[in-house]
């Protein structure tokens, strides 16, 4: 599903997460789940009293494939103006129509956010060090995502860095006293 | 206990019993100032009737020649506590068969203790059951002087007794033996437990029975229990008068005769608590019962350790999980690129809070469900 569809249909696709949302709770999870690799929903399964066993990760058997489920999901997960029909999203960051509100979706923090890629971007550099030369090498594809994601958390950063806004104090003496 | 071996004694005897004997018997008590009719105040005579008993069987046994008293050594013998005294050894089953006649003097171990002036009284605290305490042991061959007379009423050092019960001093008034008939000896019978303290076995007069005189006769070698009954009984047969009319002290069983009274008191008086000594004789170990008391309503210390630590946390740390997080992420060396993209991730994180600033949620539009048809 496209994320534009997800985002129109919430409501009735995702019923927990539109209560959720109706009623001002954080939405912290990355978008498109559902593109998710399952090698994470797994093993976030077996953590135990909220602490994840980073000791035990999952035996990755073919990095290749295992990256271009992940760049599929990075893919699903950005703006419609970095959508791309496969691999990585385009390599747009900024339009002139863009603002803060665009990169909402990938503006998750929390351990269900951002960290969520990054682990398993660090799962498929570890398995390209015991690749065999009889697999493929998706090393190339790994330093792209890597490059991609990068940008595209300093673009959060820079949008991110704004968004605590303060209200402005009244100047107007007369607003002050009306509210004393 | 050691009991020594029965043992057969002589007095000086006629070899044809009766007057003569009884004579001889009257003479050797003149000498030693014996004065059996000052101990009938009404009849003013010995009424020491003894007809029911026999004092040997003169005819034989036990190597006895005569007919003086022996003493045989029959199974059936009666022996007295052996926590009083040395036992005393006399066949009362042989002596009521024979059924000697009552001019037999000889029927005395040993001639009763002259309850004279000259006789120092007994103190207050004399038990009652030192009365009948055995005589001295007297061989075969040994022959009974008048002179020195066993004394049937030996008292016991009171150093060495244990339990003292506090009696009348027993002097010639104290004693009283009207007749036969009416013979009933009634001793004083005090408050015993007040002066032993503890005792399971209480001290108070009770009527014993025949049987039970007859029982705790043939018992008296293996417990001190039965002292007061085999003392009726033996006054029973004595005095001739039914043992159910007799009235004698019982003695408690957990107190030996022989020990000292502060021995006994103590020992008494930590038989009923349970934790008093160790059989191992190591130390008590003290009891922590008041400290667990004292914690009942009181939280637990640590309870809110938890609590405290998460207060202590500054507010800018990272949380345990992103710290394990970016400790994963770096544990290996995946390039300089990746390290650059952890590390902003890291700081992303930390401008976004860590997923607890408000700045993070997204609103989806609410969109009404229409259903179509």
């Amino acid at each position: 599903m496209a994320p534009y569809l997800e985002q129109k249909y919430a409501s009735t696709l995702f019923p927990l997460q539109y209560v959720a949302n109706s009623k001002g709770y954080i939405q912290s999870a990355l978008p498109a789940s559902t593109e998710r690799p399952t090698e994470w929903t797994r093993w976030v399964a077996k953590s135990r009293q909220g602490e994840r066993v980073y000791q035990y990760t999952p035996t990755i058997e073919d990095p290749a494939e295992f990256g271009l489920a992940i760049v599929k999901w990075w893919n699903a997960m950005q703006p419609d103006f970095r959508h791309s029909d496969a691999g990585l999203p385009r390599p747009i960051y900024s339009t002139d129509t863009s603002t803060g509100k665009d990169w909402a979706l990938l503006r998750r923090a929390g351990p269900n956010g951002l960290v969520s890629v990054l682990t398993l971007l660090a799962w498929w550099g570890q398995s390209l060090q015991s690749c065999t030369q009889w697999q493929e090498d998706s090393g190339q594809l790994w330093m792209d995502t890597i490059s991609d994601v990068t940008k595209v958390i300093n673009v959060l950063k820079a949008v991110s860095g704004g968004t605590k806004n303060k209200r402005k104090a009244d100047t107007d003496p007369q607003i002050k006293e009306s509210k004393r | 206990m050691h009991f020594p071996p029965p043992t057969s004694a002589h007095l000086p005897t006629d070899p044809n019993p009766g007057d003569s004997s009884m004579d001889e018997l009257d003479k050797w008590l003149s000498e030693n100032d014996f004065n059996l009719s000052s101990l009938n105040s009404e009849s003013g005579q010995a009424d020491f009737d003894f007809t029911f008993l026999n004092a040997s069987d003169t005819s034989g046994g036990g190597g006895s020649s005569g007919t003086g008293l022996s003493f045989l050594p029959i199974d059936h013998t009666y022996r007295a506590p052996s926590l009083v005294a040395p036992p005393i050894i006399f066949d009362f089953d042989q002596a009521r068969q024979n059924n000697l006649p009552a001019s037999l003097p000889q029927v005395f171990t040993a001639a009763p203790l002259p309850l004279s002036n000259s006789t120092p009284a007994l103190p207050h605290s004399y038990p009652t059951h030192v009365l009948f305490s055995p005589p001295p042991l007297i061989t075969d061959n040994q022959t009974l002087s008048p002179a020195a007379p066993p004394h049937v009423f030996a008292p016991t050092p009171l150093a060495a007794s244990g339990p003292t019960l506090n009696l009348p001093p027993i002097t010639s008034e104290s004693i009283h033996f009207p007749s036969l008939q009416s013979l009933s000896i009634q001793p004083p019978v005090t408050p015993a437990s007040e002066t032993l303290g503890t005792s399971t076995n209480t001290n108070h007069a009770k009527v014993v029975s025949d049987t039970t005189a007859a029982k705790s006769k043939k018992s008296i070698h293996k417990a001190p229990a039965g002292v007061g009954a085999a003392t009726s009984g033996l006054l029973a047969q004595l005095t001739g008068t039914p043992a159910s009319l007799l009235l004698v002290p019982d003695l408690p069983v957990s107190l030996p005769l022989g020990a000292p009274l502060s021995t006994v008191t103590s020992s008494a008086t930590t038989s009923n608590q349970a934790d008093a000594g160790r059989r191992s004789s190591r130390a008590i170990i003290p009891s922590k019962r008041n400290e667990q008391m004292a914690k009942i309503g009181s939280n637990p210390a640590g309870t809110g350790a938890k609590g405290v630590e998460k207060e202590n946390i500054p507010p800018d740390s990272p949380p345990s999980w992103a710290i394990s997080a970016k400790n994963f992420l770096l544990v290996r060396d995946l390039g300089e690129e990746w390290n650059l993209c952890v590390m902003a991730w890291s700081e992303l994180e930390g401008i976004l809070g860590y997923g607890t600033i408000s700045g993070t949620k997204v609103r989806i539009n609410i969109i009404p469900i229409t259903v179509c048809g």
